[in-house]
């Protein structure tokens, strides 16, 4: 469900757009104080919309602590108030700024006053309730300066600070906690502006109410413009702490960098927010405050572009790179003039700067922004647009207030531009991550079904394979077995046969031939019991078939053998082979050599370098040596079988004359045959 | 006597007869001939393992069970085949090969009623390959079967039993082997005599599993 939401950017795009229209609908519905009034609706409250203003002579900054103890005698000066409308406003006129950089000359002496200015507010006995006035409401008092509220001759509340740069804009509730019924009939109420003259003012209008109810209006307002701020700050940054932790497994990832980005985002802009609240303590307090607002909008820049780009895939590198070093040039900067003008008490540059360095980052942005969606027009970069365009009106709205151009009961926009901005980061991180387990999960649906299929073809060509071999086992054991028919018990049955069809008598010859013949079966049986390398089981098993035979010829035999290591290459077909070369030269020895001694015996020896094992059978007839060429018989078709059987083997054999007697050696490699 | 190619039986009679110091008591060519006449007690069983109506190793069984005292001789083809060294499990003590000569005959039957006990030297490969050697000394008395801790008994032979077993596995008749190990031929022979008795177990079932544990008889 997730995926198919996010998965879609042109929804997320036209989301987007959607809740940047509410937020600004929202905020434009809620100005000029509605707020208030939706809240206070049905209430016992009464709402003071005129006052009288007076611009008073006095240059003294602080507050006095009762009105009559004021050097300008406002208590009981009647003339020279002028009626206003309230919200009342003096907008910064043009040479504030300048002004603003001449209030301090380097030695520290004024050069322009303070200018002070007075609005009073007269109650009527409030409606309602016995104990008379309880509550007083101000949805907004704003300047540039020091804020002093009294009633009657009391003060009743005052700005934290009386620095003349210090920005304000709070709400003021004042509950009055005095006696029962101490409060009953009219009352006035004293504003006191204390700023330079030429950097304005704004005072809302005036709720005031018998019981507790004000509270509400003030409540939401807070919440509007302060709590609410905190919360989305504080989610803000518990998600930047997922996004490092997502970073740091996905470094090298594609989207590795949104998360980081995310992350430094998430931290940043509300240490903006943060940093304000030293802005008045003293050296380093204010320039770092003013430092992180600067310079934290070059960096931001710098991330913002960044996400976008990663986000998008929309990137311009070119503009890419100038955002990079043009957020290095802010926070570098800004840094710089900040420490270049403690000394000099000139901050009027700063107050230039404050608006400039982010001003500049934000329309650089906002240019590239709209650069980039008219260039590459995917729904990703759309996205954007909305929030940007939001931001801009945001930020416009917001200077106005700031510099109390109209009147001034407005909410300000600029947090929840931030909001709706950071949501559409989160948005499209969100995404990116969804994304990216979608797309794994894929994978490894995509990499099981391949598994699947490969294990399939695997088994079916593992089948085929055991087919093919065990056919070609089946075929090699047929031919083998072809073969020793062929040669042995074929050639001894049809022998045998030709003895008697020849009507020789003599049974002896026939019976012979038929002993040989089951001879060569045994030797064939045996052939195919497991030998398991081993040579001597081997020579072992013709013994025991060939033993009798011998014995019974007369032929004394010397059974003579060494261990010797196992031949790994011993198999039952090379078993079979050695099997047939020792019959025939123990069978030759029988009927040729006329001897009555026989010797076999095993050993390991070397042939040509290489390590081998030897039988040797040594016997006392006469002398016979096939390799003397002449001497070969053409009949003997046995030898030619020896010497073929022995190159099958990788083998080497030789007859070698004896002073009494012959020796026929059978050489056979120890390694593997190649 | 039980076998069933009619020529080989008559060639054995023959030998049997012409012995002059044996008797054959019966003879039979099938399975239910020889279960008929089993009851008769006799020194000697020479029995083929493939009869036309079943096994020979049944009668083995049977045998051993009603004439403990009978000594049971396998007529083999060859002298090679698994159906042998099952025999010897289920109570055999020697075999006959079908090839020899008929004064071999003779003296083999004799040489297994003085005590002995022929051997080849697959036979004593495959012994070989199935035993562990026991822990403690080689005394005859003290190698019986014991069953081993996982349940599977195990054939024990002695370091004497191993041996001739080993010269027979490298080809030396049991003549060499008693001159090897300096001891007499029969003495040889009943050292073979005596791992058949170890071979063998009076259940039907443990034959079975014992055999299957040396190798004897494939697994399916």
């Amino acid at each position: 469900m997730m995926q198919g939401f996010f998965g879609r950017t042109r929804l997320q795009a036209s989301l987007m757009a959607w809740l940047s229209l509410i937020v600004v609908a929202g905020l434009l519905f809620l100005q000029d104080g509605r707020l208030d009034r939706l809240a206070l609706t049905g209430v016992e409250a009464t709402h003071l919309n005129t006052a009288l203003r007076w611009t008073s002579p006095s240059t003294i900054a602080q507050p006095p602590m009762t009105l009559a103890a004021a050097d300008d005698g406002v208590a009981t000066r009647d003339r020279g108030w002028t009626r206003v409308d309230l919200p009342a406003a003096q907008p910064v006129r043009k040479p504030f700024l300048r002004q603003y950089a001449d209030y301090l000359t380097p030695d520290g002496s004024r050069i322009r006053p303070v200018q002070v200015v007075w609005y009073r507010v007269d109650m009527d006995a409030v409606p309602g309730g016995a104990d008379g006035l309880h509550q007083i409401y101000l949805p907004r008092v704003s300047t540039a300066g020091s804020v002093a509220i009294y009633l009657d001759d009391r003060l009743v509340w005052q700005t934290r600070t009386h620095q003349l740069y210090t920005q304000i804009y709070a709400p003021v509730l004042i509950r009055l906690d005095t006696q029962p019924g101490a409060m009953k009939g009219s009352h006035r109420l004293y504003v006191r502006f204390a700023a330079l003259d030429l950097g304005g003012h704004a005072l809302s209008s005036v709720w005031v109410s018998h019981n507790e109810v004000l509270g509400r209006a003030f409540g939401l307002r807070t919440i509007l413009q302060g709590d609410l701020l905190s919360f989305t700050w504080t989610a803000i940054r518990a998600f930047g702490v997922l996004a490092l932790a997502i970073w740091s497994r996905r470094r090298r990832a594609a989207d590795g960098p949104l998360y980081l980005n995310f992350a430094a985002a998430a931290w940043l802009l509300p240490a903006l927010t943060v940093a304000d609240n030293f802005a008045d303590q003293p050296w380093p307090g204010e320039e770092l405050s003013l430092w992180v607002l600067m310079g934290g909008s070059g960096l931001l820049l710098i991330a913002v572009i960044q996400f976008f780009g990663v986000a998008t895939g929309c990137r311009l590198p070119v503009l890419e790179r100038v955002a990079r070093w043009l957020g290095i040039l802010i926070v570098v900067g800004s840094g710089a003039l900040l420490v270049y003008y403690h000394g000099r008490q000139s901050p009027s540059i700063t107050a230039y700067s404050l608006i400039a360095f982010p001003a500049v980052a934000g329309v650089y942005f906002t240019l590239y922004t709209l650069l980039a969606v008219v260039s590459f027009r995917t729904w990703p970069s759309v996205t954007f647009v909305p929030v940007v365009f939001l931001c801009d009106v945001a930020v416009a709205h917001d200077l106005r207030q700031i510099l109390h151009i109209g009147k001034g009961e407005d909410l300000f926009f600029l947090p929840f531009a931030v909001a709706a901005s950071v949501l559409a980061y989160f948005l499209i991180l969100v995404r990116a991550y969804v994304g990216s387990v979608v797309t794994a999960e894929r994978a490894s649906e995509q990499l099981q079904r391949a598994l699947t299929a490969k294990e399939a073809e695997l088994a079916l060509s593992h089948r085929q394979l055991m087919q093919a071999q065990r056919e070609q086992t089946l075929s090699e054991e047929r031919q083998r077995m072809m073969r020793e028919m062929h040669d042995g018990i074929g050639a001894s049955l049809v022998s045998a046969m030709r003895f008697l069809q020849h009507g020789q008598k003599d049974q002896r010859a026939v019976v012979q031939v038929l002993e040989e013949c089951i001879d060569d079966l045994k030797l064939s049986i045996d052939s195919l019991e497991p030998v398991a390398q081993d040579l001597l089981l081997l020579l072992s098993s013709l013994r025991f078939r060939l033993g009798a035979r011998l014995q019974g010829s007369g032929l004394a035999l010397h059974w003579d053998v060494a261990d010797v290591p196992a031949l790994p290459w011993l198999d039952a077909p090379s078993g079979m082979h050695i099997l047939r070369i020792l019959q025939e030269i123990l069978t030759n020895i029988l009927k040729h050599s006329g001897a009555d001694l026989l010797r076999l015996s095993t050993a390991v020896a070397d042939w040509d370098g290489r390590t081998g094992v030897v039988v040797g059978i040594e016997d006392n007839g006469r002398p016979f040596n096939p390799q003397n060429g002449p001497q070969l018989p053409p009949t003997r078709k046995g030898l030619g079988n020896v010497l073929s059987r022995t190159r099958l083997l990788h083998g080497h054999c030789r007859w070698q004359d004896l002073p009494q007697g012959n020796l026929f050696t059978l050489w056979l490699p120890l390694g593997p045959t190649l | 006597m039980v076998e069933d190619d009619t020529a080989c039986r008559h060639a054995l009679t023959q030998a049997i007869l012409s012995s002059g110091d044996m008797h054959l008591v019966w003879q039979a060519a099938t399975l239910a001939d020889a279960r008929a006449r089993i009851a008769q007690p006799i020194d000697v069983l020479l029995v083929d393992l493939g009869l036309p109506d079943g096994s020979g190793l049944d009668l083995i069984r049977e045998i051993r069970e009603t004439q403990p005292t009978c000594q049971v001789m396998v007529s083999t083809m060859f002298g090679d085949d698994a159906n042998l060294m099952a025999a010897i499990t289920a109570g055999a003590l020697g075999y006959l090969l079908k090839d020899v000569s008929a004064g071999e005959v003779i003296g083999e039957i004799r040489n297994l009623h003085a005590g002995g006990s022929p051997i080849n030297p697959m036979m004593a490969r495959k012994l070989l390959q199935g035993q562990t050697f026991a822990p403690t000394p080689p005394a005859p008395q003290a190698t019986e079967d014991e069953p081993e801790p996982d349940g599977r008994k195990v054939l024990r032979l002695s370091l004497r039993e191993t041996e001739v077993l080993q010269l027979v596995a490298r080809g030396y008749v049991l003549e060499e082997v008693a001159t090897r190990m300096g001891i007499t031929r029969h003495t040889a022979r009943s050292f073979v005599r005596r791992i058949y008795q170890k071979l063998q177990v009076n259940t039907r079932v443990e034959a079975v599993r014992l055999a299957i544990a040396h190798g004897l008889v494939p697994k399916d």
